[in-house]
């Protein structure tokens, strides 16, 4: 079949040229859609969180109501804010920055409310509407902002040298329209503030070097994996076309993948980006088990047609089924609820689907036309020679193998119970980036640039206003301030305390909350007043049942926040009244929770690859058997590099999530070279070590090329931007490394412990529909009876002139002859020769009659033999199928004595 | 103009509104509001007082805005849980009324001098014939004050009343659009709407209201915006 489609491509090799440069031409129109400011990679938190995850529905429904909790900072550093002119730059970039598309609100010192009473005035303005005009009223105004503890640490630090403007957006407001807006945010204050230095900070500022870095990565890697891949293929095959071939179908597989990405119009998410690399490599890894047979075909022949069949025969099936099972591997991650991580395996599914079409066309339509080059052996066959003859050592001493291999396994696999998860956005960057420097900044003279959110439920309209609930709220700020890594609190009761006490003509005693909800309803309607009164919509809803308690934290890792979070829940169940909910929430606390998302992802895509695969291997074969065996090669190097990341104290992250759901994918594919020559072996020789060393020196080649092309295309993540990149490409190499060792070593180990091909199956392979008539011992017996003789038999091959009984010898064996001939001698006369089917020895089987003559094998020769112990078992287990046998088997010596009378007559 | 600002700038006018705000996430909140508007003869300057019927967690608050010549305004704001009337000291320049799309300026009559107008073109809007007057301040005071940079105003003609207004910040974005609709003559003579829509869409938020009682020219007391009257008006 495989022949016939490659002499269809020969003869259609215009046409399908044709057809798949349209294709090509069709697909990559879709690039354009890829173009800035098209390529988006989507940094959202939630993309990493199951889609109906009730915690992060709670969270949606809060950023509907309250607006989005995470913001852009900018820190302005002055030798003291309050002084006239730096107020003025203060207020003028606050104004620019409030014009700017996307933003919502502005709060910096100028531009947020601010509470004064004395005598009968009541005022609430913003200190930008009223700049001080001279040196003494912006005294003044330093010491009524610094006596006000709304500002200090938030909007202005405690030396009055540190001013911040923060930026809250829309919550539609991501990707490519946040890069613009954080472009222009800074472009302000280069404008507005040239002389003054600025740090910028924030989870958008955040999220938005994680975007431009993404896409700065994609442009990096994307050459640099093909000139790495380049040279290895130039190292093998030392001919442009043996580097030019695979560079090709890999680049067409690219534009396929990424057309369609472009036609459907998604946006990549920070795993997306290594999309090129994880396909680029296995494009490799498929041209080279082609190529190679096709380079070792062609050193024997010379027509390029028959070249690329017999390179076809030999590898199509097992690039089919190897891609197949990848494939499998992704797609698996698309049962995930995590939308990031589904459209991983979506895409990269697709990707492997393009790999394959371009493979399975375009390759040998090229090596139609051009050689590849001759892999010299001599660079090679020594060392594959050592490792046939070692793996050949491995499957005969199955015992000490998986001993050691799993034993090794296990020691390295026990790291998994050390293994964390952690999905920190800080970590892509660098210690000294400068993102992370304003966090610092920032935290080290303001509240900070991350906040977890308490949502309060009242469950009744007007309940916020309250002053019961208000005390409740006021408890948790305060219980929360105590804690670690927090650095401020704020909620509508902090205004509520400000007004109450600007009512009272400023009087700092009563800067706390009112006894009576009327008042706390007109000073709630007070907060209302000025000309920006969204300020209070993040703090407390329309019908005051539903308020915001929002919580700076230090940018610590994401278990140190869950254990916050744990503690404010705590704090809300033990102290609120009952009538009063409360739970943490908020952009920070979501992408902290889905570490588990992660987990359960990994996990999940992880049994879903392996379960894949084992379904597929199993139905190729016939036999579940292959399917696990397929499976433990690859499952034991995966768990050990899980394990070694957990000795090394490094976490899962949305990564290195993606390591074991890859890896078994990849690494599956040896395996299934492997079995799949191993089967084509030992259905023509019947002897597992032989059949062992047969593979391993066959394909042994091209499956060392492969993982090392494996290893060299993902070594390239090691030159990425961001460690948890460097991390996944340095497992990825480490985990392809292990996997190779395990082929050559513990699967022949399992071959020699778990049989592929039993003694009935080769009974079924040799005598198919004549399994219960060619065999005179078995005569008018059923398929289910043969199949329990043989069973108890034992399969040997003999090879060409060796002795199979000798006359004189003491032998309780019978054998029945399934491949070959073997001569009867007497006194070194050929008395008689026996084939197919016939059987030999019966009389030592009944009487332990001395050999009666010699019995020479003619040429390698495969016989079933069968002693008196198994007749005995037989007789004890199955007694009417023992007497069937035995008279079977006085048919046989009758037929013999008769010809033997004969004979001597 | 002139024809326009006698009709919706009477001597007096005390009315009732009913106030919808609504959040651009869907939530909402309902007022009721009692309006009385005076404007002063000698100066053409005006007072407003704004007094919460419901909800009755704010009933009595009260809100006086009294016009100052000087161009700045002058507020009392009275919160009947805190009993003393405060004087409102504000940033002045597009405060909304709290919280709503209102801002002081709709409850202010035109000093004419003031601005400068200029008829665009004619057309119909809503079934009514409107000339698209642009109006811009002149005065420095209104330009200090003033949220908008310029105004467009749709006039009908006949009716002598406002159909639309669009306000221009400096930038030339439309930040609040305000409409009027379901005209009557409350007194037989001059023509108020029942409905007015306000929306202003860089917030974005909006602001619907339903006016009902409605007393043109009910002859106010030159003393009615006064604190004692603040507090006991009933």
């Amino acid at each position: 079949m495989t022949r016939k489609y490659i002499q269809f491509l020969h003869r259609n090799r215009g046409k399908v040229s044709f057809l798949m440069v349209l294709i090509t031409a069709a697909l990559g129109g879709g690039l354009w859609h890829l173009t800035y400011p098209n390529l988006q990679v989507d940094t959202s938190d939630d993309l990493f969180i199951e889609t109906q995850n009730p915690e992060l529905l709670k969270y949606r429904q809060n950023v509907q109501e309250f607006g989005d909790d995470r913001f852009l900072i900018a820190l302005l550093e002055f030798d003291d804010v309050f002084t006239p002119e730096n107020l003025a730059i203060l207020s003028k970039v606050s104004t620019a920055v409030e014009r700017l598309p996307g933003t919502k609100r502005v709060t910096s010192l100028t531009h947020e409310p601010m509470y004064r009473g004395s005598g009968r005035t009541l005022e609430a303005y913003r200190i930008g509407s009223r700049p001080p005009g001279t040196d003494e009223e912006a005294s003044r105004l330093r010491q009524a902002v610094l006596d006000d503890r709304h500002f200090v640490n938030h909007l202005i630090s405690a030396d009055g040298r540190y001013a911040a403007v923060i930026v809250r957006t829309w919550p539609h407001i991501r990707a490519v329209q946040l890069d613009y807006l954080t472009k222009r945010f800074k472009d302000v204050f280069k404008l507005e503030a040239p002389k003054v230095p600025v740090h910028f900070a924030g989870g958008h500022l955040q999220t938005v070097e994680l975007h431009q870095a993404m896409l700065r990565e994609m442009k990096r890697l994307l050459p640099l994996t093909a000139l790495v891949i380049g040279i290895f293929l130039f190292w093998i095959f030392r001919t442009a076309a043996g580097v030019l071939l695979p560079l090709g179908l890999m680049l067409m597989s690219l534009v396929w993948m990424f057309g369609v990405i472009g036609w459907l119009g998604r946006s990549l998410t920070p795993i997306d980006v290594i999309l090129p690399t994880v396909l680029m490599t296995l494009s490799t890894t498929y041209s080279l088990q082609f190529l190679t047979r096709l380079s070792f075909y062609g050193d024997c022949e010379e027509d390029p047609v028959t070249i690329c069949e017999n390179a076809a025969a030999d590898t199509f099936f097992p690039l089919v089924l190897a891609q197949f099972t990848t494939m499998i591997g992704m797609a698996s991650l698309c049962l995930t609820d995590i939308p990031a991580i589904r459209q991983f395996g979506f895409f990269s599914s697709l990707g492997l689907f393009c790999t394959s079409v371009c493979l399975f066309t375009s390759l040998p339509l090229l090596a139609f036309r051009v050689r590849v080059g001759t892999v010299t052996p001599s660079r090679t066959s020594g060392w594959m020679k050592s490792i046939a003859e070692y793996s050949q050592m491995f499957y005969r001493n199955k015992g000490r193998t998986l001993v050691f291999t799993f034993g090794l396994t296990l020691i390295l696999s026990l790291g998994l119970l050390s293994l964390r998860v952690e999905n920190d956005p800080k970590q892509f960057f660098k210690e000294d980036a400068p993102v992370r420097l304003g966090f610092q900044m920032l935290e080290k003279h303001l509240g900070g640039a991350l906040s977890l959110s308490v949502v309060a439920e009242g469950g009744s309209p007007a309940s916020m206003k309250n002053p019961e609930t208000l005390r409740a709220i006021e408890s948790l700020q305060a219980f929360a301030a105590d804690q670690p890594y927090v650095l401020k609190t704020f909620s509508f009761v902090d205004t509520v305390k400000r007004l109450n006490r600007a009512v009272h003509s400023g009087d700092p005693a009563l800067e706390k909350i009112p006894d009576d909800h009327l008042e706390i309803s007109q000073l709630l309607l007070v907060a209302t007043v000025g000309d920006d009164p969204s300020h209070f919509d993040r703090f407390v809803n329309y019908d005051y049942d539903r308020s915001r308690i929002e919580i700076r934290v230090e940018n610590v890792s994401s278990p140190e926040i869950l254990a916050l979070a744990d503690r404010l829940n705590a704090y809300i169940r033990e102290n609120w009244p009952e009538d009063l909910k409360g739970y943490v929430t908020g952009d920070l606390y979501m992408a902290c929770r889905a570490n588990q998302a992660i987990l359960k992802g990994q996990i999940q895509g992880f049994l879903g690859t392996a379960l894949g695969i084992f379904l597929v291997m199993w139905v190729c074969f016939g036999a579940a058997k292959v399917g696990f065996l397929a499976m433990i090669p690859n499952i034991a190097p995966i768990t050990a590099v899980l394990g070694v990341m957990g000795y090394l104290g490094i976490r899962i992250d949305i990564a290195t999530a993606l390591l074991a759901s890859v890896a078994l994918g990849i690494a599956v594919d040896d395996t299934v070279h492997f079995i799949v020559h191993y089967m084509r072996n030992i259905r023509a020789r019947p002897q597992g070590r032989l059949a062992v060393r047969e593979v391993v020196s066959g394909v042994g080649r091209a499956m060392l090329y492969t993982n090392a092309a494996l290893a060299v295309g993902f070594s390239v993540l090691l030159f990425s931007e961001f460690e948890p990149v460097r991390l996944f490409g340095f497992f990825m190499v480490i985990a392809m490394i292990m996997a190779c060792f395990d082929d050559f070593v513990m699967m022949p180990g399992l071959l020699g412990w778990i049989p592929l091909v039993g003694i009935w199956e080769w009974w079924q392979i040799k005598f198919k529909s004549d399994v219960t008539r060619g065999i005179p011992l078995f005569l008018n017996l059923s398929e289910s009876q043969i199949k329990k003789i043989v069973s108890l038999g034992r399969m040997m091959t003999i090879p060409e002139n060796w002795p199979l009984m000798q006359e004189g010898s003491l032998g309780d064996e019978m054998f029945v002859i399934l491949d070959g001939s073997v001569s009867i001698l007497k006194s070194g006369r050929v008395v008689t020769r026996l084939g197919r089917g016939e059987t030999v020895g019966e009389m030592g089987l009944i009487s332990e009659h001395p050999r009666s003559a010699d019995v020479l094998v003619n040429e390698e020769t495969t016989v079933f033999a069968f002693g008196y112990e198994a007749l005995e078992r037989m007789e004890r287990r199955y007694p009417r199928l023992a007497t069937r046998v035995l008279h079977n088997l006085s048919a046989i010596l009758s037929r013999r004595l008769a010809a033997t009378t004969e004979l001597l007559r | 103009m002139a024809l326009v600002d006698a009709n919706l700038g009477p001597a007096d006018e005390v009315s009732v509104a009913s106030l919808l705000l609504i959040h651009p996430n869907g939530q909402q909140k309902r007022w009721r509001i009692k309006t009385f508007y005076q404007r002063a003869p000698e100066n053409n300057m005006g007072a407003v007082l704004l007094r919460f019927l419901e909800p009755n967690d704010l009933n009595g608050m009260t809100l006086v805005s009294i016009n100052q010549p000087a161009g700045e305004n002058y507020q009392w704001l009275y919160l009947p849980a805190f009993r003393n009337p405060k004087i409102l000291s504000e940033s002045g320049k597009s405060d909304y009324v709290f919280g709503s799309d209102l801002t002081y300026e709709d409850f202010v009559p035109f000093v004419l001098d003031d601005y400068a107008f200029e008829t665009i073109r004619e057309e119909n809007l809503e079934g009514r014939p409107a000339q698209v007057i642009r109006v811009t301040p002149t005065a420095e005071t209104i330009k200090s004050r003033a949220a908008y940079d310029h105004q467009l105003l749709w006039v009908d003609t006949e009716r002598l009343v406002l159909l639309r207004a669009d306000y221009f910040d400096t930038l030339g974005r439309l930040f609040k659009t305000s409409t009027w609709s379901d005209f009557y003559r409350p007194d037989g003579r001059h023509w108020r709407a029942r409905r007015r829509a306000v929306f202003s869409p860089l917030r974005p938020h909006w602001t619907e209201m339903t006016f009902e009682d409605v007393q043109i020219n009910r002859n106010l007391p030159v003393d009615f915006f006064t604190e004692e009257n603040v507090t006991s008006l009933r």
